[in-house]
C-alpha cells in the first residue's frame, strides 16, 4: 500500500492541501474530524474535546474549521460533530 | 487583510523568536564574539516562556477542564506521553550519533543541576514540562470536586502556590544561573494560563473578570521575573493579548505561512538545533545569522510537511482499504 500509485497521489494532496496550493474543499465536518484526529469513524453526538483533542491537534483543527465555516465559532471544542454541522448548514443555507 | 487566532498567531512568533534567538546568539556570537550590530545587541530572549504560557492555556482547556478525575489523568498522561517519547527519542538519537552519554539527561531530570546537555535541542524545556504534568498528574484528582465547584477561584489559588514557589525559596538559596531551569521556577507560568483560560471562558465574560486577569497576569509577571530581561515583556503583552483579543489582523499573504509555523511549533522546537549542526557541517561559519534562520526554519518545517501528509495520507489510505474490503466480506457472512 506504501507505494501505490493512490497512496503517492493521496501524499501529494495533503502536501499541496497543508500548503493551501490550489483548491482543497473539504467534504464536511465529519470528514474534518477524521482527518484531524486520525480516526475510522466520528460520534456525530461527541465533540473534538471528547473524541481526544488535545493541544497538538488543536491548531490543525482550529484551521480546517475555520476555512470551511469562515470562522471558528466560539467554545467550538465542546461543540459536537452534529452542532458544528448544524452551524455549517445554516450558514450554507445563508 | 485577513483574521488570525490569537492563540495561533502568538505561538508562530513564539517559536519564531525561540529559533531566531539561537540562530544568533548561539551560532553568531560564537564566532563573532559580538551581538551589538544586532538590534542594537538586544536579543528576542523570551519566547520559550511565551510557549509555557500557552501551553498553561490549552492545558486548562483540553486537560483541567475535564470534570471527571479518571478522565483528566488519561488526558494528561497522554499529553505528557505526547511530549515526552519525541524527545526521548532526540535524546537517545544524539546519545548515539554523538557517542556521548549521560544518565540525568537520559532520565529527563538534567535540569535540576545544570544547563548542559548532549542533546542538540533545548531539553530544559520538555523535561521542565513533563515534570511539571507528572506532579499534576498525582495532585489534581485530589483536588478535582474544589476544581469542578469553584475554576476561578481554584486557577488563582493555584498561582498564588506556584508564585509562592517561585519567590520563596530565592529568599533562602542564591540560585546561580546554571540552576534556574527548574520546574519551580516555571509552574507559575503554566498555571497563569489556566487563569487567563478560566477568566475569559467562563459564561459571563465580563469586563471585570478580564481586567482582574490582567492585574493578576502583570503582578505575578512582576514578582518572578526581573525587568531588566525581555521574558518578562513577552509574558505581559502575550498574556494580554490572551485576555482582549480573540483574533488579530494580518495581511492575508501572511496566515498560510504563520499557521503552518504555528503547528510545526513543536517539530521545530525539536530540530531546529539540529538543522544548524547540519548548515554547519555543509558550509562551515560561511553563513550569517539570518540564513542560519532560514535554514534553522526551512530543515524542521519541511521535516513537519512531509511527515504529516504522510501520516495523513496513510491513514486516509487505510481508510479507503478498509472501506474497500466491507463488500467482499460482506457475503461470506
Amino acid at each position: 500500500m506504501l507505494f501505490s500509485r493512490q497512496f503517492i497521489l493521496g501524499f501529494f494532496t495533503e502536501l499541496l492541501a497543508i500548503l493551501k496550493i490550489g483548491k482543497h474543499a473539504p467534504t464536511g465536518i465529519d470528514a474534518i474530524f477524521k482527518k484531524v484526529l486520525g480516526m475510522e469513524k466520528v460520534d456525530a453526538g461527541k465533540s473534538f474535546k471528547q473524541m481526544g483533542g488535545d493541544s497538538l491537534s488543536y491548531v490543525a483543527m482550529s484551521l480546517e474549521l475555520e476555512d470551511y465555516l469562515g470562522h471558528i465559532p466560539k467554545n467550538w471544542e465542546n461543540l459536537s460533530v452534529a452542532e458544528l454541522t448544524g452551524l455549517a448548514e445554516g450558514r450554507a443555507a445563508a | 487583510m485577513t483574521s488570525i487566532n490569537i492563540n495561533i498567531l502568538l505561538r508562530a512568533l513564539a517559536i519564531l523568536s525561540v529559533v531566531f534567538n539561537h540562530a544568533y546568539l548561539d551560532r553568531y556570537y560564537e564566532i563573532h564574539h559580538t551581538i551589538a550590530d544586532v538590534f542594537f545587541g538586544l536579543t528576542l530572549d523570551g519566547g520559550a516562556v511565551l510557549l509555557m504560557l500557552l501551553s498553561g492555556y490549552n492545558f486548562a482547556q483540553f486537560n483541567l477542564s475535564k470534570p471527571v478525575a479518571s478522565e483528566m489523568r488519561a488526558s494528561i498522561l497522554k499529553l505528557a506521553k505526547s511530549i515526552f517519547i519525541p524527545s526521548f527519542l532526540l535524546v537517545v538519537f544524539f546519545f548515539i550519533i554523538l557517542h556521548k552519554f549521560n544518565l540525568l539527561e537520559l532520565l529527563f531530570v538534567r535540569n535540576f543541576v545544570t544547563q548542559e546537555r548532549i542533546a542538540k535541542f533545548p531539553t530544559w524545556y520538555p523535561q521542565v514540562i513533563t515534570q511539571i504534568l507528572l506532579v499534576l498528574y498525582l495532585v489534581l484528582p485530589l483536588l478535582n470536586p474544589i476544581k469542578n465547584k469553584f475554576p476561578l477561584l481554584f486557577s488563582v489559588g493555584a498561582l498564588l502556590v506556584s508564585v509562592l514557589l517561585c519567590v520563596v525559596p530565592t529568599f533562602f538559596h542564591q540560585f546561580s544561573n546554571n540552576q534556574f531551569h527548574l520546574p519551580i521556577f516555571y509552574l507559575w507560568i503554566f498555571t497563569l494560563g489556566w487563569v487567563i483560560y478560566a477568566f475569559t471562558n467562563t459564561a459571563n465574560n465580563l469586563l471585570h473578570k478580564r481586567i482582574l486577569a490582567s492585574s493578576l497576569l502583570i503582578a505575578a509577571a512582576a514578582l518572578c521575573l526581573p525587568f531588566d530581561k525581555l521574558p518578562i515583556y513577552w509574558i505581559i503583552l502575550g498574556g494580554l493579548a490572551l485576555i482582549w483579543l480573540k483574533s488579530m489582523a494580518i495581511p492575508a499573504f501572511l496566515k498560510t505561512p504563520i499557521s503552518i509555523v504555528a503547528q510545526a511549533t513543536f517539530t521545530l522546537f525539536l530540530f531546529h538545533r539540529f538543522a544548524f549542526e547540519i548548515l554547519q557541517k555543509i558550509i562551515p561559519d560561511q553563513y550569517n545569522y539570518l540564513e542560519l534562520f532560514a535554514f534553522g526554519l526551512f530543515v524542521p518545517l519541511a521535516l513537519w510537511l512531509v511527515s504529516t501528509a504522510l501520516v495523513r495520507s496513510y491513514k486516509q489510505a487505510l481508510r479507503a482499504a478498509s472501506r474497500a474490503s466491507l463488500p467482499a466480506a460482506s457475503p461470506a457472512r
